[in-house]
């Protein structure tokens, strides 16, 4: 064998394992490359969509869920279903959700409650901050009434009432948003004397002030607009960040008289370990919907501040919400000891 | 004569073809609903609320009406020939309607509460079209010391009732209450019973319990009987007669009354209504001991009463904005859905709306009398049907609709334990009725009375505040006081008696 054969053969088997070698990493390149592709492509649901609602069918949370699920049923292309699934101020249908599978076809639309002041003052046995959040689409307004028969004008008057007798205030059942927008204006004021009146909601409280048998509640817009018209019903302090109609009217703002506000967020949220690309996906779905002018004209005839906000900023308004509610509350003696 | 102007102008609007056509579909689904054990008229109007997105408000809305009063006569139909009431509203019709079925008079059941839902339902139609306003204001001072003294009238009318012992049937009451208490505390937030379980979180919901004591009862007991292929097998009538509408006439004419009366007052719910009702004719009956047996009064009056309730439930919805169960509060979110706000400025904002609601309510009505009175013969033939092939259906029909409520397995539990307990409490005679009460009238009696405590503060002077509490709580003292002093004074008779026989005999 000469010594260019030699040459020649030995540059061959260095060709054939170059080849090998390039044809190795392509392989494992194409592997690679092949296993990562789907990942970042978007997300698509592999069956129905079911979005959980916490809440009887009919409330504004109800509503504006059902649009969003028409309108994500166009953006993918699966069918949306709406479940209504009521118990516990929502702590039944958020487990439900908890408990699901993390893929993205079980997603809960929940309101303020059961992320903010539920999990400390219910032992609900699970903790919806640890769930993903991936939007939300709406912020419930909230403002103090007191009825037309109660002589009262304004907050002032209400507070002065308060410190000379019980005033009746009207509150929506158990102890949520209403009980410590009171407990917060009392705490504000140097203490006012209050007696709760618990009913099973806002038709009723509204009910109750109408009759005059209670003094002063809050209330949130879908049972009290008509009433707001007609005079039977007198705002006197907005309670929550902004309510556009009643700012309109002149009605004064909790944070600014007294520096407090009541937050009642929503948020659509999955179990826990949601994959990130997963969880986008749907946030685009969601923005999308809100994006529709028409979506979200209907939306807002619920009355409530419709608006776009990611997961992240979603659940930093929670935290931030039960955060500045955790004092009013442990004050109260509403905090469980855990 | 702008009531009248108004009334006419609506029924332009209920009249014109497509409104027609939203009618009879909502009559239509409303009835498939009430049918289907468990599925009622929320699920129903709110599976249809997106729609009223794509039609016109007016037609969105009659619609959704017609869903909400024709699932009140749909379920009459599954009691009466299953004693399955898929719908709290006709659990009462159960005691008699049942027994009619069995005894081959299903027909005469489905036919007076046909007539009777008609009658009730245009009644209470008139009643809102003329005096609505005013009764908006009645509503109004209808608070919860008048609410509780009411519904102790109504609970010492219910006492013994279908039972032959007052001893067992507050025992069964008692139980009734106990089945009540676990869920949150409406007054303090605080969970009551619950064993650390969300799902009994708002309490056990009724319609579960009803279905397993009556229905999956009843099915167990054939089961365990004799074999028997059908019911009544052969001398199942297919039509109802005249004399049944003879003997029914005052019970309708009542039920019309007290239906629309009930329906005014918020928070009283469907069943109350019905419960009044059927008390009240067993009262006033000549031959009370027929009541449970097949008496077709027992079904005409709560049959009337909750058709006249959910009509009447519309004046509080429509002058004051103000839901009275929870199926209006979805009807009220379709009105709001379409840009409108239920109360008296909507007469005013959008007169053709309302007056077109409220005409189609008689037209609505008139349908479902019109696709009903054929229909009876057709549903009593159902009963001919082998009991191998209906008791599966009929169970799966009561486990599907307790599933659907909540979407909870925790509610098919339910359904099986009741179930389990009707059929022991049918073989001891225990009676069942006192436990239904309670469970659905309970809630709404603890949370009646502690509303009122605490207005007053504690104190029970309260519930003497009004003239219209006052008669009530009186009313239920003579009730149950009439009775007692009754038994002691022929019991110190009898004494005087064998004291004199004595002395004679001395």
């Amino acid at each position: 064998m000469n010594e260019n054969l030699w040459k020649e053969m030995e540059n061959s088997m260095k060709g054939k394992k170059l080849l090998t070698l390039g044809i190795a990493i392509a392989w494992i390149f194409s592997s690679v490359v092949y296993s990562i592709a789907p990942a970042n492509a978007a997300w698509k649901p592999s069956g129905p969509i079911t979005l959980v609602i916490p809440y009887g069918a009919g409330g504004s949370t109800d509503i504006i869920g059902r649009l969003l699920a028409k309108s994500m049923e166009k953006y993918f292309n699966v069918p949306v279903v709406v479940e209504n699934v009521a118990g516990g101020n929502g702590a039944v249908g958020a487990q439900r959700v908890y408990n699901a599978k993390p893929d993205g076809l079980t997603i809960a639309m929940l309101s303020g409650s059961i992320q903010t002041i539920i999990p400390p003052t219910t032992a609900i046995g699970f903790e919806p901050f640890n769930m993903s959040y991936i939007a939300s689409t709406h912020e419930s307004v909230a403002a103090r009434f007191v009825s037309k028969k109660s002589g009262f004008k304004t907050i002032q008057d209400v507070i002065a009432a308060g410190k000379i007798r019980y005033l009746i205030d009207v509150t929506s059942g158990g102890y949520g948003l209403p009980d410590l927008g009171t407990a917060l204006l009392s705490k504000k004021n140097g203490g006012i004397k209050y007696r709760p009146l618990a009913t099973t909601g806002g038709a009723e409280s509204v009910l109750r002030l109408l009759s005059g048998d209670a003094d002063m509640g809050q209330n949130s817009a879908s049972t009290t607009v008509a009433h707001i018209k007609t005079g039977d019903l007198i705002p006197v302090l907005i309670e929550s960040a902004s309510w556009p109609l009643l700012e309109d009217m002149g009605i004064p703002k909790s944070k600014d008289l007294y520096g407090y506000t009541i937050t009642n967020p929503s948020a659509v949220v999955g179990p826990p370990g949601l994959p990130a690309l997963t969880r986008l996906e749907i946030q685009k779905a969601i923005k999308a919907a809100l994006d529709d002018p028409t979506v979200k004209a209907n939306m807002e005839k619920t009355f409530e501040m419709v608006r776009f906000k990611t997961g992240p900023q979603a659940k930093g308004i929670a935290v931030a919400a039960r955060n500045s509610y955790l004092p009013v509350l442990r004050s109260v003696g509403k905090v469980l000891i855990k | 004569m702008d009531t009248i102007h108004f009334l006419m102008s609506g029924f332009a609007t209920a009249i014109q073809p497509a409104n027609l056509l939203f009618a009879f579909i909502g009559c239509s689904l409303g009835m498939l609903v009430g049918m289907l054990p468990g599925i009622g008229p929320i699920a129903g109007i709110a599976i249809l609320l997106p729609v009223t997105f794509y039609l016109d408000a007016t037609g969105a809305i009659i619609m959704l009406c017609a869903i909400y009063y024709g699932a009140m006569y749909g379920g009459t139909i599954t009691t009466v020939l299953f004693n399955v009431p898929g719908e709290g509203s006709s659990a009462i019709t159960a005691l008699d309607g049942y027994q009619m079925a069995k005894q081959g008079r299903g027909s005469s059941a489905l036919g007076i509460a046909a007539i009777g839902s008609f009658i009730g339902g245009t009644f209470a139609t008139i009643v809102l079209v003329f005096a609505a306003p005013l009764l908006g204001r009645v509503a109004l001072r209808f608070g919860p010391p008048e609410l509780f003294a009411l519904l102790l009238v109504g609970l010492t009318l219910l006492i013994g009732l279908g039972s032959r012992s007052v001893l067992l049937s507050i025992l069964s009451g008692l139980l009734g209450l106990a089945i009540v208490i676990p869920g949150t505390d409406l007054f303090t937030g605080t969970t009551r019973l619950t064993f650390g379980r969300n799902e009994l979180l708002d309490g056990i919901n009724f319609v579960p319990i009803i279905m397993g004591l009556f229905g999956l009862g009843e099915i167990l007991h054939h089961a365990h009987g004799k074999v028997v292929e059908t019911f009544a097998t052969g001398k199942t009538k297919s039509s109802f007669s005249k004399s049944d509408l003879k003997e029914s006439k005052w019970a309708i004419a009542r039920g019309s009354i007290i239906g629309t009366v009930l329906g005014i007052i918020p928070g009283i719910g469907t069943v109350a209504p019905t419960l009044v009702s059927y008390a009240v004719e067993k009262r006033v009956s000549k031959t009370p001991e027929k009541f449970g047996k097949g008496a077709i009064q027992g079904v005409a009056g709560p049959e009337t009463t909750n058709n006249a309730y959910a009509n009447a439930a519309m004046i509080p919805l429509l002058t004051l904005g103000i839901p009275a169960s929870p199926t209006l509060a979805i009807l009220m979110g379709a009105f709001l859905i379409n840009g409108l706000q239920p109360g008296a400025a909507l007469f005013q904002e959008n007169p053709t709306l309302v007056w077109g609601i409220i005409a189609s309510l008689f037209i609505g009505n008139l349908i479902l009398l019109v696709m009903n009175l054929p229909l009876v013969g057709v549903w009593v033939k159902i009963l001919q049907v082998p009991y191998h092939i209906l008791f599966p259906l009929i169970l799966v029909f009561m486990l599907v609709g307790s599933f659907s409520i909540n979407r909870s397995i925790f509610d098919i539990w339910i359904l099986i334990g009741f179930g389990i307990f009707g059929y022991v409490a049918k073989l001891l005679d225990f009676p069942l009725v006192p436990i239904t009460l309670t469970v659905i009238l309970g809630p709404i009696l603890e949370k009646s009375l502690r509303q009122s405590l605490q207005m007053s503060g504690g104190s029970l002077g309260i519930l003497f505040r009004s003239p219209a509490s006052t008669s009530f709580i009186l009313i239920a003292m003579t009730i149950v006081l009439i009775p007692i002093c009754l038994a002691i004074y022929r019991k110190v008779r009898k004494i005087k008696k064998n004291s004199i026989l004595q002395v004679i005999a001395e």
